[in-house]
Formats: structure tokens, C-alpha cells, sequence
């Protein structure tokens, strides 16, 4: 059967990820390149919206906003003071991830694995008095981050985001450093709350040399919101008890020092995974793994399930065929009624028409092929699926329609050669839609390439092959999911 | 608790944030939120 992701990986490989995915989140939600030079912030729209992280939105990078800033300002503002839009954020966060958000989307909590990958003697996971200190953050929560901006405040009405001033070491390390070092009239500006600040960061960061997260663990307001939703939260983890040898051997590799068999869904825990690596007997599972394992068992064929039941086949053909209608359906749709009949609409107005005719068309009518394979391909494994028959042929078929959307990039390409970039820009303007419903055929159709090429009901065909193509059209998505962020990227990264 | 159980108020509370987040934008506290962070806040990085 097919393996999906990374569940072969080993270890060691998976703990590393999570430092990857940290450093990439954290490159792309502070991806303003031109910041960095200028010492000047982003401040474009995407600045509305709230990051998941403690991620200051004064950093020069930064391109979102920082949830427990925004919270603290508009508590603190006149006009509101109370902020249902960024409880909104957080409870969405929380609900979704609890504090998923601190093991991998937290720019200061990867500084604090960093630091305590340090290599110095006597290291230890918890300061002196865990036990109480750990509801400081609570305390730190209701006071600093929602009363005082809440209730002291100056002859406006104004409050002050008390957190931000006195404590936050993410405001400093990520805005206050570098806009100093790059802005002069900052530097000269800067005086004793500066140098407080400062202070808390050293501490912090010698604090997090010998002791694992101690921000996170003590005094983080965010950590303390997310930490709430973590029972309840879409990340979860499961320990089967039947597994289960209460050995400890998940709390001993636990920086946090949660009694992981006992409450997996602790409050503190940051869900590094760190515990289902080294728990000996597999106990430990998230919920997202097992809805991945559920998925994948629905989808894909596995020989020795058909040989038992042809029902189980056809249910795969079902779904797949069902996905297959559905891609081609919302990408044909997006492209014919949005980008082409509007384009055909507009055509008169549009400039470009006077550099490329109807050239210009191409692109769309292309992908709407693509669309329309894939479409068809759908309908004809639904109609068919109490038959048997090889999946490989739907693999072709789906294949020549990825081939149609290469073909479509193939005209944009050969259209900005020929026109220039200004000619190809006003032609992916005019043609916006077209472009999403190429990037849903983009994305999509390797994955359901790579479902495909297990819709077969007899065996006899080479396992590791099969399993080998899968993981390459599983990859060939991500790559396209990867590109395509950076594209994004690369756009906000230079222009404001 | 129940595993089911979490995952029905899991999806209630998504929905309730969702609203949350709909009603602030319909009462304009995006704009309050983006004003913030489109200016540099001396109070984070530690001046004035
Ligand atoms: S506890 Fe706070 S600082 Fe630590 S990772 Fe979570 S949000 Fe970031
Ligand atoms: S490591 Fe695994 S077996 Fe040991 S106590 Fe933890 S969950 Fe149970
Ligand atoms: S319980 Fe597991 S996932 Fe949670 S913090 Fe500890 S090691 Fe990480």
C-alpha cells in the first residue's frame, strides 16, 4: 500500500522538519526584504490580519499582525474596548491548532529551541518552582495584556499595550534591534524603558540557554490563550491505552515535562511531537494523523483489502471519480464563466488585445481542456466504478489533462517572450481567474495522479514502483504548493 | 472526555470564531488593527 508523507521518515528526520518549518514560516510571515534595508515597516494590507505567532508587527520584515499587540490595542482604544476581531483570530488559532501554533509557527519560540540547543553543563528542563511559576503567564494574561490596557487610561481614553511596554522580548529582539540599528532617528531616540526592555531579553535569552522555553513556559500570554483550546482543539493527542506500558519514557523526552500518558492534551504542551518519537511502543498519535491514515485508507486500494471485498473497491472509485468531478468542475467554472467569457466580454476595452488578438485566448482555452479531461476522466470512473478495470489508464488520461495546463503555461510563457513583461502581466491581470483554475489543475491533479495509480483490483504489478511513482506525483504537488507560495512571497517581499 | 464530544465543540467554536471575526470587520476593527501595525509601536520596540 501506498505510504503516505512523512510517516517513513526517520526520527530524527521528523524533529528537524519542525525546525525547517519554524525557520520557513517564519521567512515567509516575515518576508518584506525591502524592510531589512530600509528600516522602514511593511504597510500593506495583509497587516489587518492577525499572525498566529508572537511575532511583532514592527519587525521590518513583518507582514501580519501580532495577535496579543492588536489585542492590546484595541482594548486599549477608545472607540472599542473590548475586541471581538482579535478574539476571533485567537479562538480561530486555538481551535484549530491549540498550541500546535507554539511547537511551529512561533518565531520566539524557535529562537528558544535554538538557544537551548546550546551545548553548556547543567541544563534542566524546568526553573526552580515550576509548579507555581507557571501560572504566572495567566496572571501576566489578565493583567498586563487585558486590565491595564482596558482601564488605565490618559485624557483621550487612550490605554497602553502594557505587555508590549514592560515585558514582550519579542518587540525587542524583532523590531526594537534591528530598527535602531537601521534607523537613526530611532537610535537617538532610545532611553530607559529601551534599556529594560533589553534586560528582560538577556535574561530570557540566558534563562532559555539552560532551561527549555522558559518564556513559554511562565510568561507567554499567547501560549496561555492557545493553551486553553488545546483539549479541544483540531490537533490533538491520543494515547492508546492498551499500548500504553506507563514507562515515562514520553515525559523524559519532554521539554515542557508533561506526564504525556496521563494528559495528553496538557495546557503546556506545544506539540513538538518530541513524545511520540520516543514513546517505545507507538502510543502516542495525533488526531491529524489518524484522520491522514483515514483518508488514505478511503482512497487508496490496498490489494489485500480487494481481495476481500469488491464493495470496498468500488467506494474508491466513487471517491476518487468524485474528486476527480469536483476539480475539474470548480477549476472549469472558475476558468470558463470568470476568466474567459469575462475576458471575451471585456476584450474591446483591454489593451492587450491590441498587442496579442486573439492570441490572448489561448491560455484559457488550454486550461478549460485541462479542466474538461479531468472532468470527464471523473465521470467516467463514477459511471464505471462497480467494474474492473486498470487504474493505470486513468492515470494517462489524467496525465494528458496536466499535460493541457503545461501547455497553458507554455502560452504565458511564450506570450511574455514574444510581448514582453508588461504584455504578460496585463495578460494574467485580465486573465486572473483563468490563472486560479490553473492552479487548482496544478496542484490537485498530482494528487489525484497519485490516487489513480492505485485503483486497480488485481495484484501482479511491481508494489515498490507504484508506491515509488505515488510519492513522486505527491511530491510533484507539494512543489507546486511551494512555488506558488514563494511567488507570493517574492510579490509582498518587494513591493509594499 | 469523549473524543467525539471534543470534536463537536471544536467545530461549534470555529464557527463561533469565524462570527467573532466576521463582526469585528462589519464594526471596522480591522482598520483599527492594521493602523497599529502599519506604524512603527514605540511601546514594542521599547522607545518612547
Ligand atoms: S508560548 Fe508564546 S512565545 Fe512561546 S511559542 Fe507560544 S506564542 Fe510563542
Ligand atoms: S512512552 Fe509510550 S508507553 Fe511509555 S508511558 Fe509514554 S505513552 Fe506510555
Ligand atoms: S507532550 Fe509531547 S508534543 Fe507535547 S510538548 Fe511534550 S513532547 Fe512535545
Amino acid at each position: 500500500m501506498f505510504v503516505w508523507s512523512v510517516s517513513g521518515l526517520g526520527d530524527k528526520k521528523k524533529g528537524t522538519i519542525r525546525h525547517w518549518f519554524q525557520a520557513g514560516w517564519f521567512a515567509f510571515t516575515n518576508g518584506y526584504l525591502r524592510g531589512y534595508t530600509s528600516g522602514k515597516i511593511f504597510t500593506g494590507n495583509t497587516k489587518a490580519l492577525c499572525v498566529p505567532g508572537l511575532n511583532c508587527y514592527s519587525c521590518p520584515g513583518a507582514v501580519g499582525a501580532c495577535p496579543i499587540g492588536s489585542l492590546q490595542a484595541v482594548l486599549g482604544s477608545p472607540s472599542y474596548k473590548i475586541s471581538l476581531y482579535v478574539f476571533g483570530f485567537l479562538a480561530m488559532f486555538g481551535v484549530l491548532f491549540g498550541r500546535l501554533v507554539c511547537g511551529w509557527m512561533c518565531p520566539f519560540g524557535l529562537f528558544q529551541d535554538l538557544l537551548y540547543k546550546i551545548k553548556v553543563k547543567g541544563k534542566k528542563k524546568n526553573l526552580p518552582g515550576h509548579k507555581y511559576l507557571r501560572y504566572l503567564k495567566y496572571i501576566i494574561l489578565v493583567l498586563m495584556v487585558i486590565i491595564l490596557p482596558m482601564f488605565i487610561v490618559n485624557s483621550s481614553g487612550m490605554g497602553q499595550p502594557w505587555f508590549c511596554e514592560w515585558i514582550c522580548p519579542s518587540g525587542i529582539l524583532l523590531g526594537g534591534i534591528p530598527l535602531t540599528i537601521l534607523n537613526e532617528g530611532l537610535r537617538e531616540a532610545i532611553g530607559a524603558r529601551f534599556i529594560w526592555k533589553l534586560i528582560v531579553l538577556i535574561l530570557i535569552i540566558i534563562g532559555s540557554i539552560w532551561f527549555y522555553r522558559p518564556f513559554c513556559k511562565y510568561l507567554c500570554p499567547l501560549g496561555a490563550i492557545y493553551g486553553f483550546f488545546n483539549p479541544v482543539s483540531g490537533y490533538r493527542l491520543v494515547v492508546d491505552k492498551d499500548k500504553c506500558i506507563k514507562c515515562g519514557a514520553c515525559q523524559k523526552a519532554c521539554g515542557m515535562d508533561i506526564k504525556t500518558w496521563e494528559n495528553p492534551n496538557s495546557v503546556e504542551c506545544i506539540r513538538c511531537g518530541d513524545c511520540m518519537r520516543a514513546c517505545p511502543k507507538g502510543a502516542i498519535e495525533s488526531t491529524w494523523a489518524k484522520v491522514r491514515a483515514h483518508a488514505v485508507s478511503k482512497c487508496f486500494v490496498d490489494d489485500t483489502v480487494i481481495e476481500k471485498s469488491e464493495n470496498a473497491a468500488s467506494k474508491k472509485y466513487a471517491v476518487f471519480g468524485a474528486l476527480c468531478v469536483i476539480e475539474g468542475a470548480v477549476a472549469g467554472y472558475i476558468t470558463i464563466v470568470s476568466g474567459l467569457i469575462r475576458q471575451a466580454m471585456l476584450r474591446v476595452e483591454m489593451t492587450v488585445y491590441n498587442d496579442l488578438g486573439y492570441y490572448a485566448f489561448i491560455p484559457p482555452i488550454m486550461n478549460t481542456a485541462a479542466a474538461m479531461i479531468i472532468l470527464v476522466t471523473g465521470l467516467y470512473v463514477l459511471v464505471h466504478r462497480n467494474e474492473n478495470f486498470d487504474g493505470k489508464g486513468i492515470t494517462h488520461k489524467l496525465l494528458i489533462g496536466y499535460i493541457s495546463f503545461l501547455l497553458t503555461i507554455a502560452a504565458y510563457l511564450i506570450i511574455g517572450l514574444a510581448g514582453g513583461s508588461e504584455t504578460l502581466g496585463r495578460c494574467i491581470a485580465i486573465n486572473l481567474y483563468a490563472v486560479m483554475g490553473a492552479m487548482i489543475i496544478m496542484i490537485v491533479t498530482p494528487l489525484l495522479m497519485a490516487m489513480s495509480d492505485n485503483l486497480r483490483v488485481s495484484s501482479g504489478k511491481d508494489e515498490t514502483k507504484t508506491a515509488g511513482r505515488n510519492q513522486g506525483f505527491v511530491i510533484l504537488s507539494v512543489i507546486c504548493v511551494i512555488l506558488l507560495l514563494l511567488a507570493v512571497f517574492i510579490h509582498y517581499a518587494f513591493n509594499s | 472526555m469523549k473524543e467525539s464530544t471534543r470534536n463537536i465543540i471544536m467545530v461549534c467554536l470555529f464557527f463561533v470564531s469565524l462570527a467573532l471575526i466576521g463582526i469585528g470587520i462589519y464594526t471596522d476593527e480591522h482598520t483599527a488593527v492594521l493602523n497599529k501595525a502599519i506604524n512603527v509601536c514605540m511601546e514594542c520596540i521599547g522607545i518612547g
